[in-house]
């Protein structure tokens, strides 16, 4: 009946009153400290550092930390929450929040004790940010395709690449980079021999290189990082030598419910303005929701959300709960929300006739950011294999990979 | 001793009443009849009690001393008390029974009166937003004061706390009026006194733990004719109002200037 879960249990949405008091509060934090400034944030392409400076005093930069590291200490439901949130009025502004995640999962997870002193901390208070850095001009999806290399040097490591698509690369301090320390065995295991390093900013022979324009999530925009020569000592290598591989994949099945949250928010606020504006504009004498064309379009578009949103918190609670379906569940969400947050975009857009696509009309940009939703953190086409083997695994213990 | 005597007179326990109310900007008409449409309505705390919650915070920041939330009504919703610990109160109580549906000024301000003396008897300052988001009856604090026999001091925009006396700045008709009086005594402060603070994560994990009682009339030895009301409302209706449509042409200066005598004519002449 629930395959290939286990009990109808397994489908629990596990909610607490805290999760709705803070939701409330960063509502309101979205609405009156950053919708003022999303104009401005679209046309310049860049996040007011004042802006990300409160976000750090509501503690919201220090979600999913451990208290002793001077973080929140919150389970995910507070990051889906978060994210969404804020989606729904800036989707770039919660990309710090990714991407940190993408550094600080790896780093509790692998790291060591010193390095979790070390790093930890200062993201969580808001006073460093840091970036993630696999992807390269060669190789995205295909993750053990990449082609920086770290060899041993002086009792450390001397890292040489290019990476590309970096988030956050102009603002960060930290940088955990993908690198080759040792030749792949065979054809077969080429995600072999992978291994994960902490380059600092500031470290010689390391640069933060071309800004690269994105069509969507404007105010965050990836850049190009080279490592020419880089020197790191051994005790920057996270987690073991040559564990990379394994700890980018979990660190992406980590994060990828956030990329869902990001496409919840976003449908959310086509709904609402789609809904609005069909109760304002009058046509044939009557207010647009009067038409049924109108009417399917906006039950179509609820429809849609609240599944998108069911699975999200469903994923998280999963995910919350520690559950090897989390993973499979998380990529389901991403799938299936960020599909929801284009055809809600897309909605929206008709709905608003000339004014929803008149750039300053504040509504195309929905459609510009659900294509980003779509590649980042697994391309969609990639979700559905993720889905496929998790399923196989978890069900069948069977590996189709 | 003295030392203790000191620092309890410069310590006020603080009571802030707090009403909950649907969220009247989200309140739509009803496009033929007119009346608000409650059952579609999503509650909240009133602002002006929220001010008041935050005017409570800030004087326990500067002060020291305790900050007491109470709130009364036909269904208290424990999560929007919890707001108020977040913004930094330090304990909550309320009394939820379903004859204050109808409680008209006099018997929420009965209802509050008990749940203060049953649960905070030893208090130096009640504060209360003004009016009500909902009902703006002008009505609770007033009422207070003279169930306790206290001073009161109603309409302030700014407030300080000092050793058994208080200084507020009252908004009134033609400009600000500075008045002091003894402690205890009621406060009823207006929108433009603070802006309410975001509870910071950190504040919002830390309300979980803090006491919030749930209290029966019975517990505060109150019973369902005490809270009777003297009037009763018979219809609540929208405000219709038609809109002017006119149209002013010309260079915006000029128009500014145009669009400024007629609003003054409109209002009488007063400027
Ligand atoms: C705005 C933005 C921010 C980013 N931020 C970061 C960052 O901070 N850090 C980082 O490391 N990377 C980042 N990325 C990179 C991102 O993760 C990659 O773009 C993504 O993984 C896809 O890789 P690719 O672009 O190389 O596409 P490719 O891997 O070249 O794929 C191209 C297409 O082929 C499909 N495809 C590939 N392999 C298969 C297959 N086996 N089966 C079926 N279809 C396949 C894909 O679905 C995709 O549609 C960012 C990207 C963007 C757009």
């Amino acid at each position: 009946m629930v395959f290939p879960f286990s009990s109808v249990f397994d489908f629990a949405v596990e909610m607490k009153e805290e999760y709705e008091i803070f939701r409330k509060s960063v509502r309101a934090f979205a609405e009156k400290e950053i919708e003022p400034l999303v104009k401005e944030i679209e046309r310049t392409n860049t996040i007011p550092p004042a802006l990300l400076k409160k976000a750090a005093e509501q503690g919201y930069l220090g979600l999913g930390i451990p208290e002793t590291y001077d973080g929140q200490g919150t389970d995910m439901m507070y990051s889906t929450l978060f994210v969404e949130e804020v989606s729904r009025i800036c989707p770039a502004f919660t990309v710090a929040t990714l991407v940190g995640v993408l550094f600080t999962y790896p780093v509790m997870v692998y790291g060591t004790e010193e390095q979790k002193r070390k790093y930890l901390p200062p993201i969580a208070r808001g006073e460093k940010f840091a970036a993630h850095a696999t992807t390269e001009p060669g190789a995205g999806t295909d993750v053990a395709g990449i082609e920086t290399t770290a060899k041993r040097k002086n009792g450390g490591w001397e890292i040489n690449g290019r990476k590309y698509f970096i988030s956050g690369a102009d603002k960060a301090d930290y940088f955990i980079v993908l690198a080759r320390t040792s030749p792949p065995p065979s054809r077969k295991e080429r995600h072999k021999g992978l291994s994960f390093f902490i380059v600092e900013r500031g470290t010689p022979g390391f640069r933060v290189g071309e800004k690269i324009e994105v069509i969507g999530i404007r105010g965050s925009h990836p850049c190009e990082v080279i490592l020419d020569n880089v020197y790191v000592p051994e005790e920057n290598m996270v987690g073991e030598e040559g564990q990379g591989f394994k700890i980018a994949m979990d660190t992406y099945d980590h994060g990828r419910i956030g990329v869902a949250a990001q496409a919840v928010g976003v449908a959310q606020a086509c709904l609402e303005k789609a809904l609005q504006y069909s109760l304002q504009r009058r046509v044939f004498e009557r207010p647009l929701i009067y038409f049924q064309a109108v009417q399917f379009h906006v039950s179509e578009m609820l429809t849609m959300l609240e599944g998108a949103r069911l699975m999200l918190y469903w994923a998280t609670t999963l995910a919350n709960k520690n559950r090897p379906e989390a993973v499979m569940a998380a990529s389901m969400a991403k799938l299936y929300a960020t599909e929801v947050a284009e055809k809600a975009a897309l909605k929206a857009i008709t709905v608003h006739g000339g004014v929803g696509v008149a750039t300053d009309g504040m509504v195309e940009r929905f459609l510009r950011d659900s294509q980003v939703f779509k590649i980042y953190e697994g391309a969609n086409d990639i979700q559905k294999l993720v889905i496929l083997r998790q399923m196989m695994k978890t069900a069948f213990g069977m590996d189709v990979d | 001793m003295g030392t203790y005597r000191m620092m309890s007179r410069t310590m006020p326990d603080i009571v802030v009443c707090v009403k909950q109310t649907v969220d009247v900007y989200q309140l739509k008409p009803h496009p033929e009849t007119l009346a608000p449409q409650l059952s579609q309505a999503q509650w909240k705390n009133s602002d002006f009690d929220l001010n008041a919650v935050e005017e409570a915070v800030r004087i326990k920041e500067k002060s020291g001393g305790k900050v007491v939330v109470v709130s009364v009504g036909p269904e208290v919703k424990q999560l929007l008390v919890r707001e108020c610990l977040a913004m930094g109160a330090d304990e909550a109580y309320i009394l939820s029974d379903p004859s204050l549906a109808q409680a008209d000024g006099a018997a929420t301000a009965k209802a509050l009166a008990a749940v203060i003396k049953t649960a905070s008897p030893k208090w130096d300052i009640i504060l209360c937003g003004e009016a009500s988001l909902d009902q703006n009856a002008y009505q609770t604090g007033p009422r207070l004061a003279e169930i306790f026999n206290v001073p009161h001091v109603s309409y302030v925009n700014k407030l300080e706390v000092g050793d058994r006396v208080l200084k507020a700045w009252r908004a009134v008709e033609d400009g600000v009026e500075v008045v002091s009086c003894s402690l205890p005594a009621v406060v009823t402060v207006g929108l433009e006194i603070n802006t309410p603070r975001l509870p910071s994560l950190l504040m919002i994990r830390a309300a979980q733990k803090k006491p919030l009682k749930e209290l029966s009339l019975n517990d505060v030895g109150l019973t369902k004719d005490d809270l009777m009301p003297r009037a009763e409302t018979l219809e609540v209706k929208a405000l219709k109002t038609e809109r002017r449509r006119q149209v002013f042409e010309g260079k915006v200066e000029e128009l500014a200037e145009k669009l400024a005598e007629r609003i003054i004519a409109h209002m009488g002449g007063r400027r």
